[in-house]
């Protein structure tokens, strides 16, 4: 018996209204594998993680996640969303937001159970927030607050991490820290994130969804200065960083 | 001082026993509700439902005294009003995205109209627009607090049952849709929890006024608080000493204790956000 694939879609369109955002993706994410979905502003990353969550439907085609349809998985995706537009008064604590992750998950009524409360502390602990559970959220400092939104995410027990540009914002030292919390994490889940910074991520993830007007799947090692041109136009500048090959790197 | 003739006066008038005790029993559920009106930013459709209440409140009376429809009391008509304008503006605001604010304006103001129509249309004194504008928490009498009593009850345990909803709901409404939460469900429930918590405060410093008091002791009560239940707690406890205090401080000079109460809740109010920026 193999197991679903994480993310598969076939022959899929999207479209709002007549306009075409989306055409002919096939894609294939196997469980376990740390992902990147790379492209530029209005290019359709964004379009494409909201029909993985199932916000949006298909105009054609076939879109399942870990096999079924995409609302029906929510539950198993963690979600990790852009930069949250808070209010910064707004009155919870780095615990309190943790917590949310537990609906769904926890009893409808009433207050959190204790079992709640143990777990989304075991995930603060995880993404090294446990002596912040207690600070005021808008006090914590952009990486920490993004941290306390991967703990969120884990509280619901996810299969996969879904992270919408999760280092906008973010200085690069703090970056890299990030960066490899998520490796830490993808021992034991599917990660896939969204980003418009391709040189950083290849760094770090296996393989990269380049969405521009069709979607490609890249091996990390296969992204040259021509691929990057190719998506973002020629007169991007290019930084290079050290890219690291992958194992399975070369199955394009 | 002035003042200090309400206290002995309290144990001889029935009618100020009632109107403490509404006092502090609507100051409940404007903790509560306040403290999600102003987390939430809602309270323009706040404003606007406390308005449209007007029109339960005129044709309520027109039917009591023109058709002798007894069983429509006031407050009664109120609930009705209020819950209907919240639905109106929940509706439309799911709906059609842009243009809210016009349509709560227009809640707001054909609300007040049609009020006014009512109750210029029966016979008797008119003295009762006065007292639905601004407030005649001297009024309230016995039956009033047994509906206010079970009003806030209801609020309260509706809040208790589905606090962690209505929290995520304000906090993150994309998030809460993608762990199972009915957010425009739970949207509604707020709004209709906001309508029955005005027609409370409604009479207690009338129509104009109850934006103030749902809104600004949650308002200071958010500067001090680091989680919701504070802030709750907070923002009712100082409704409480508005209130009191609002009617204290009215007593012995004859002033209108509505209008004295919002004085005291907006200069606490000013002088808080004056000194304190951030927790």
């Amino acid at each position: 018996m193999t197991p679903h694939s994480a993310l598969h879609c076939e022959n899929m369109d999207f479209a709002y209204e007549r306009d075409m955002v989306l055409r002919d993706v096939n894609l294939t994410v196997p469980q376990g594998d740390f992902v990147s979905i790379v492209g530029p502003n209005g290019s359709g990353k964004t379009t494409l993680l909201k029909l993985v969550l199932g916000l949006l439907k298909p105009t054609r085609g076939r879109i399942e996640v870990f096999g079924q349809q995409p609302a029906r998985a929510r539950r198993r995706i963690g979600y990790v969303p852009q930069h949250p537009r808070l209010d910064p008064l707004f009155p919870v604590t780095a615990l309190d937001v943790t917590l949310m992750g537990r609906l769904g998950v926890t009893r409808r009524w009433g207050s959190w159970l204790r079992d709640d409360r143990v777990q989304a502390l075991a995930c603060l602990e995880q993404v090294g927030l446990a002596d912040r559970a207690d600070h005021h959220f808008a006090s914590l400092s952009g990486g920490q607050k993004q941290r306390t939104l991967i703990a969120r995410a884990l509280a619901g027990d996810p299969q996969m991490l879904l992270l919408d540009e999760p280092t906008s914002g973010l200085d690069a030292h703090v970056e890299e820290t990030f960066y490899r919390l998520l490796q830490e994490l993808n021992r034991q889940l599917t990660i896939v994130l969204v980003s418009h910074d391709l040189g950083f991520v290849s760094g770090f993830v296996r393989s990269v969804i380049c969405v521009g007007r069709e979607v490609v799947v890249h091996p990390t090692s296969n992204i040259t200065g021509e691929v990057i041109a190719d998506l973002y136009g020629s007169d991007m500048r290019l930084i290079r960083h050290d890219h690291r090959c992958s194992d399975g790197g070369h199955e394009h | 001082m002035s003042f200090l003739e309400f206290f002995p006066a309290l144990s001889d008038h029935a009618f100020l026993q009632y109107a403490l005790l509404a006092g502090l029993l609507a100051s409940i559920s404007c903790g509560v509700v306040g403290t999600f009106v102003v987390i939430r930013r809602i309270s323009y459709i706040a404003g606007g439902i406390a308005h449209s209440v007007l029109a339960g409140l005129g044709i309520a009376h027109y039917l009591n005294v023109v058709h002798g429809v007894h069983w429509l009391t006031p407050m009664l008509g109120s609930v009705l009003a209020a819950l209907l304008s919240a639905s109106i503006i929940g509706w439309v605001s799911l709906r059609l995205h842009q243009r809210e604010d016009t349509v709560i304006g227009a809640v707001w103001a054909v609300g007040m109209a049609l009020g006014i129509v009512m109750i210029s249309l029966t016979p008797g004194y008119t003295t009762d627009l006065m007292s639905y504008l601004f407030g005649n928490i001297l009024m309230v009498g016995a039956r009033d607090l047994w509906l206010v009593g079970a009003l806030a009850l209801l609020v309260v345990g509706v809040v208790a049952l589905f606090h962690k909803q209505l929290l995520a709901v304000c906090f993150d409404p994309e998030f809460a849709t993608l762990r199972g939460v009915r957010v425009q469900a739970f949207y509604f429930l707020l709004l209709g929890l906001t309508a029955l918590t005005v027609v409370l405060l409604v009479t207690v410093v009338g129509i104009i006024l109850v934006i103030a008091l749902l809104t600004l002791p949650a308002a200071i009560a958010n500067l001090f608080a680091r989680r919701l239940w504070q802030m709750m707690a907070l923002a009712a406890v100082l409704c409480a000493i508005f209130t009191t205090g609002g009617l204290a401080l009215s007593y012995g000079p004859d002033l209108p204790a509505g209008a004295v109460t919002i004085l005291l809740t907006g200069t606490s109010f000013f002088a808080v956000a004056m000194v304190k920026r951030r927790p």
